[in-house]
């Protein structure tokens, strides 16, 4: 009697597991994001960062986060005859690493880009700077502060109008 | 008596598999690997200033590594143009770090440099770097963000020239810019 029952308990979970492994996604449940500009970001930050972020020790390597391309660093394809591609940084490279830099939080960004830069809470903020001045842990420590040129390039693109000038200024070594 | 035996050797097991677990936990299986894929010595050189040029020298030089005796900051190779065939001798190398600090030291004539760990032990990155033949001198353009091995990403030819910049020349040797 009690291995029947515990057959049809059994069966009961199996089909409650099927039918909810087997449900369809809700397609009115979307995430909406609202992302800063592309173009100011191909034309200004991403300029800025590949200087400061994508050196083939950092950010320029296949395998990390935030994964950028640059001239200066990793190249997206060959160039011709198989060797290093010295043209300046291409296209197709700028789109990529404006999708690594919007998708590493699309939310977060969306947030804060609607907000006009009231939310700030998120890594691409946060990472840069040191702990002490309000960041967290990056394994590539604490490289920009909070009221440097490079930081306001990025803070500025994000709010919705981009410091062309500190990005330029930000890029400098 | 079967039942204890068994229980014995059970718990025996368990703790053979434990220890050798945490033996084992105890390398870098990543680093181990990438000091394997470097190879023997070569050209006949013996380990010393001059050996194994264009490799990515903190990686053994470092804690962990087989050549740990000998710890470098920051190390490197300068080659005499950007085929990456010859070391370039007494170029000399400049770094500042984020702290700005400096110091400098000069390739031998494998075009092999590096500064000791003792000689910069609060090395604080990034750090910016050039190089200087002569009176012709060469900044880097970007900083160095963690990586004390300047081979690490001028690598010498045959490297995934995506992921590789090439190797290091001294200025006045053609082909290109450092």
């Amino acid at each position: 009697m009690r291995s029947i029952v515990l057959a049809a308990w059994l069966t009961a979970l199996c089909v409650v597991l099927f039918g909810s492994a087997c449900s369809s996604p809700d397609a009115t449940k979307l995430s909406q994001i609202a992302l800063p500009d592309r173009t100011e970001f191909k034309t200004s930050v991403s300029p800025f960062m590949e200087k400061r972020c994508a050196a083939l020790d950092c950010h320029g390597q296949f395998g990390r986060p935030l994964r950028l391309y640059s001239q200066f660093g990793l190249r997206l394809k060959r160039g011709a005859n198989g060797t290093r591609d010295t043209s300046p940084t291409t296209d197709a490279e700028l789109t990529e690493n404006y999708f690594a830099t919007v998708g590493l939080e699309p939310e977060a960004i969306s947030d804060s880009f609607l907000s006009q830069g009231a939310f700030n809470d998120f890594l691409l903020l946060k990472k840069p700077l040191s702990i002490e001045g309000g960041g967290v842990r990056h394994k590539g420590g604490p490289v920009l502060r909070g009221g440097d040129a490079g930081f306001d390039c990025l803070y500025s693109w994000i709010s919705g109008k981009v410091n062309a000038g500190n990005c330029v200024e930000g890029a400098k070594l | 008596m079967g039942m204890q035996h068994r229980a014995i050797r059970l718990v025996t097991a368990c703790g053979v598999l434990a220890l050798a677990a945490f033996a084992t936990s105890c390398t870098d299986p990543v680093k181990d690997r990438a000091i394997e894929r470097l190879g023997p010595e070569q050209g006949g050189v013996s380990p010393g200033p001059e050996h194994r040029p264009g490799q990515p020298c903190v990686l053994c030089h470092s804690e962990g590594g087989p050549a740990s005796s000998h710890r470098f900051a920051i190390a490197g190779t300068v080659y005499d143009t950007s085929a990456g065939a010859n070391g370039a001798d007494n170029v000399k190398v400049f770094f500042i770090d984020a702290a700005s600090a400096d110091r400098q030291t000069v390739t031998n004539a494998a075009g092999n440099f590096y500064i000791r760990e003792e000689e910069w032990p609060d090395l604080t990155f990034p750090f910016k770097t050039g190089v200087l033949r002569g009176t012709t001198g060469v900044k880097m353009q970007t900083t160095v963000n963690r990586e004390g091995s300047c081979n690490f990403c001028h690598q010498p030819p045959g490297a995934d020239p995506r992921e590789s910049i090439g190797p290091i020349f001294a200025p006045g040797g053609g082909g290109g810019t450092p």
